[in-house]
């Protein structure tokens, strides 16, 4: 007994092999350390996956649970971030299937890609700019953030979510094209600038 | 693939977004844990049941199959007895016992071969005699009185009486009743052997030495030609040969079998011109006892008693609610098993210095953060509530009255264990209780011997136990610092 109680105090943040090896063993101590560790983390990864605070937090508890009951399967040899990672997308994802089907589809040719200028989004708060994304249709939201944060090709993100290659892309195309228009809607003093410092280039 | 500057913007912000982590949503995370719901065999209850089922299992399984072991040695060696009993018997009563094949010398005689007549019949009145004297010599009497009376087919005989007659060979019927087989067949053989001859050579006693010879050869000529067209062999039958024969093998029960006789051969003549006819052959078809195929024997479930039932022991002031299930492997003896809640109160401390000294740990690091190290810790006490499996091995005596002893050695086997501590916490010059519930703690699952010795009353299916126990400690452990532990179980069982 004297071994267990003594485990629940001996957890420090950087040792994460005796955090992981204390949480197969089902100890609750280190699982609020590997929890809280990787919180912030995890909690990034499924705010952007997620339409709310809300169903973010669902998702990362969700995700969470998943990994407290599968990591007698996680390899000590491959980095954890990746493997949590892949379980919080993947959580993410089951959950919006069940709610939401990645049907949205638009025809390729006929997506405008509009003309859009790089620094505007710089001026942008990083919340804001999530808060945008957030509005985002399911499965727009998703293929962009697949696309662009995690680093999937089309390919991959068609297998994933179980859709056509086209759909994929039409689908990351409209989703940019909506973020545009967005930030465009709700920040047009930054065009107004954006615009002057053209012409006063010129 | 060059990389769209606005996603690449946009991919830095969003990565930039780090919340902090509050204690919050570690209890948002406990409590959703909490509604998710849990199987059956995950639970508590679940588990215990399991292990309780699973045991018991086992143990009747394996009783059952050494059981079954001793079953079918004792039932190999059974076959074996038997078998030898079997073989023993098959000794003592050869195959031809039931009933014997008759003797050659009056089965075989089923053809005969006409022989030219010839004056020198005294010359084979000697080689006549043979083996089958005392046969032989009560033939020859009865030949010598009636030497000129051959016996014939009834039914040739009865239309020819005047022709007999004129021969002055006064056909007399076989009128005899029928004696027993052999000696019949020897009769009838001798007393159509005037002046036929015998294919086997022991009956033929031809009295050609008689005054009458040359009339009586004479008949005999008409006779044989008679039967000749009468024959399909154009051999004639002997007097009642066939019908003696026939009925004789019919006689003969299926389980010798039957006679196959072959005709006889002649392969030559011998030293006195005298035709020699080969040996005959005969086949006895003999069926030897065989012991009848052991049957499978069909698959039959045992019947084992069976009790379950429900109880409470005492010890230390505690009561211990269990339940249990025994399965009998014997007359008297049997395996019990099932679930028991106990109960151990561990010993009191006033401080947590007093803790520390006599436990080697410390408390306030143990209980963080309920002990405060602030605050000054007093009256600590701990209660550890033990999920056991008892397992059993009964032992019943009979005694008077219905009463039965009832001896048993087993052990506790520990499953799970929960602990509540508890202690008080004084803050300006207040104190206040404080309780720390550890739901689940190491625990060593073989650590004791229980011996106990009780009494038992049956009425019908209904039983009732009380029996004191003594647990023994074979490990000492810090959820148990008792090495002896005594107490009593009453229990309330009935039997399937």
């Amino acid at each position: 007994m004297s071994l267990f109680l003594k485990k629940q105090n001996q957890f420090n943040d950087d040792d994460l092999a005796n955090i992981v090896g204390a949480c197969k063993e089902q100890n609750p101590h280190a699982q609020r350390a590997l929890f809280k560790l990787f919180f912030s983390y995890g909690k990034s990864i499924c705010l952007r996956y997620s339409g709310s605070q809300e169903e973010a937090e669902e998702v990362i508890n969700d995700g969470f649970l998943k990994v407290f009951n599968n990591i007698h399967k996680y390899d000590p040899q491959q980095p954890f971030k990746a493997w949590l990672r892949t379980i919080l997308v993947n959580t993410c994802i089951d959950y919006y299937r069940r709610r939401d089907k990645y049907t949205y589809q638009l025809d390729i040719e006929r997506v405008e890609s509009p003309v859009f200028e790089e620094n505007v989004l710089d001026k942008i708060a990083a919340d804001e700019i999530l808060a945008m994304v957030q509005k985002l249709p399911t499965s727009y939201r998703t293929v962009f953030m697949l696309y662009v944060v995690d680093g999937y090709s089309h390919r991959e993100i068609a297998d994933l979510l179980h859709i056509n290659e086209g759909t994929s892309r039409s689908n990351f195309l409209k989703a940019r094209g909506k973020l545009q228009e967005m930030i465009r809607i709700n920040y047009p003093h930054l065009y107004a600038m954006s615009l002057t410092k053209k012409i006063n280039e010129n | 693939m060059k990389t769209d500057p606005f996603d690449e913007t946009l991919r830095k912000k969003i990565e930039s977004i780090e919340p902090i982590f509050h204690e919050d949503d570690w209890q948002r995370f406990t409590a959703f844990v909490g509604t998710q719901p849990i199987p059956f065999w995950k639970s508590f209850w679940g588990k215990a049941s399991m292990y309780a089922v699973g045991t018991t299992a086992f143990t009747g399984l394996l009783i059952y199959n050494i059981n079954q072991h001793y079953d079918q040695k004792a039932l190999l060696q059974k076959v074996q007895t038997l078998t030898q009993q079997i073989d023993n018997l098959q000794r003592q009563q050869p195959p031809s016992q039931p009933r014997q094949a008759p003797a050659p010398d009056t089965v075989y005689v089923t053809r005969y071969l006409p022989t030219p007549v010839a004056d020198d019949s005294d010359a084979s009145q000697e080689p006549t005699r043979n083996n089958a004297q005392a046969e032989t010599e009560t033939t020859q009497l009865a030949t010598e009185n009636t030497p000129q009376k051959p016996t014939r087919n009834n039914t040739q005989d009865e239309d020819k009486p005047t022709q007999l007659a004129a021969d002055n060979t006064l056909p007399k019927p076989l009128t005899s009743p029928q004696p027993e087989p052999r000696t019949a067949l020897g009769k009838t053989s001798e007393a159509t052997n005037a002046d036929y001859k015998f294919a086997n050579g022991t009956a033929t006693n031809q009295r050609h030495g008689q005054p009458s010879a040359g009339a009586y050869h004479k008949s005999t000529k008409q006779r044989t030609s008679k039967n000749r067209q009468t024959t399909n062999g154009g051999f004639d039958e002997p007097v009642g040969g066939n019908e003696l024969v026939n009925n004789q093998l019919a006689a003969l029960p299926p389980v010798v079998g039957s006679l196959q006789i072959e005709p006889l051969a002649i392969i030559g003549l011998d030293s006195s011109n005298r035709m020699k006819v080969a040996e005959p052959k005969i086949f006895v078809q003999t069926t030897y006892y065989e012991a009848p195929k052991t049957p499978k024997l069909p698959f039959v479930w045992p019947k084992f008693t069976v009790r379950a039932g429900i109880g409470a022991g005492l010890s230390a002031g505690y009561v211990v609610p269990n339940f249990t299930a025994e399965l009998f492997v014997g007359k008297r003896i049997s395996v019990s098993s099932g679930l028991r809640i106990s109960y151990f109160s561990t010993e009191k401390y006033f401080t947590d210095e007093q803790f520390f000294k006599r436990r080697q740990e410390d408390f306030r690091k143990m209980h963080a953060p309920k002990a405060p190290p602030t605050q000054e810790i007093l009256n600590i006490s701990e209660r550890v509530h033990l999920v056991q499996i008892p397992v059993r091995l009964n032992y019943y005596q009979p005694l008077r009255s219905g009463f039965w002893l009832v001896g048993a050695v087993g052990t506790n086997l520990d499953i799970y264990g929960s602990k509540r501590v508890k202690f008080d916490l004084r803050a300006n010059r207040s104190e206040f209780e404080q309780v720390v519930n550890i739901d689940k703690f190491p625990i060593v699952p073989l650590n004791n011997i229980t011996f106990s010795i009780g009494l038992e009353k049956r009425f019908g299916r209904v039983v009732i136990q009380a029996s004191p126990y003594w647990i023994l400690q074979t490990q000492r452990l810090p959820y148990k610092m008792k090495s002896n532990n005594f107490g009593s179980d009453f229990k309330l069982l009935y039997q399937f």
